[in-house]
């Protein structure tokens, strides 16, 4: 599955535009932790990774953990830095 | 979602008035309101505006999860509603309205709720500064692997509760 990459806060200067990762059927949120990765490394945003081990991986309804299938249908995940709103 | 909260993310100005008609009641003997402003100063550097990022879908889900929470935690009723975009000095970022039969309960909630934004919903500010250009936040890691502190999050680390130890 291709999925797009939307990236939030101070992750989103790393990056212009969106990233674009390809999954296996059956991927879990951990692989596509490691694919976000490996898509900043190419994006030039490698800087970004420390910020990545700190963010959730989440659909427009749920965070997921890492050890959770993406959920079928799922066209896009949003990476979510540490937050601090109010 | 309950009867007893509101909860919601907007682009435009929060108008407050309404926010404390949601929470009222003729049972109700004391109602609060907690207004989030934008200030001029961070950390000695001067500050013209902060820009809030949000995931809209997942920022209400959060916001009606923690209205709910406290609702059941407190004889309360809450609206709370936080603002996103670019704001300047003064303007409010998030509005908190408590209404409750007695104010111990309500002024309890009200904290309750604004200390479970700063960790949970995701929310991201980059202030402007007057000497510019702009700087981007640290905050509380919401990953589900994250011990839940601030700075020393790490994968790999235990479960957390998602909420910090300390204030």
């Amino acid at each position: 599955m291709r999925l797009e990459v939307k990236l939030f806060g101070p992750l989103r200067p790393y990056v212009r535009g969106s990233l674009q990762i390809e999954l296996p059927d059956g991927a879990r949120a951990r692989d596509a932790r490691e694919a976000i990765g490996a898509a900043l490394d190419r994006a030039g945003g490698g800087a970004a990774r420390a910020l990545l081990a700190r963010s959730a991986l989440g659909t427009d309804d749920e965070v997921l953990p890492d050890d959770a299938p993406l959920p079928a249908g799922v066209r896009s995940l949003a990476v979510l830095p540490p937050v601090c709103g109010g | 979602m309950s009867d007893a909260v509101f909860a919601d993310v907007t682009d435009a100005p929060i108008d407050v008035a309404p926010l404390l008609a949601r929470v009222a009641a003729s049972g109700h003997g004391a109602a609060t309101l907690f207004v989030g402003v934008v200030r001029d100063l961070h950390e000695g550097k001067a500050v013209v505006a902060v820009t809030y990022d949000c995931h809209v879908p997942l920022a209400r889900a959060a916001l009606r999860a923690i209205a709910d929470e406290t609702a059941a935690r407190w004889p309360v009723k809450v609206a709370v509603v936080h603002r996103t975009g670019r704001l300047a000095v003064g303007e409010a970022s998030v509005a908190i309205a408590v209404g409750s039969p007695h104010r111990a309960a309500a002024y309890e909630a009200s904290r309750h709720v604004i200390e479970e934004i700063k960790v949970r919903v995701p929310v991201w500010k980059e202030e402007h500064y007057a000497a510019g250009p702009s700087a981007w936040l640290d905050g509380h890691s919401i990953r589900p692997e994250a011990s839940g502190d601030t700075a020393a999050d790490a994968p790999g680390a235990a479960p957390g509760t998602g909420r910090p130890g300390a204030p």
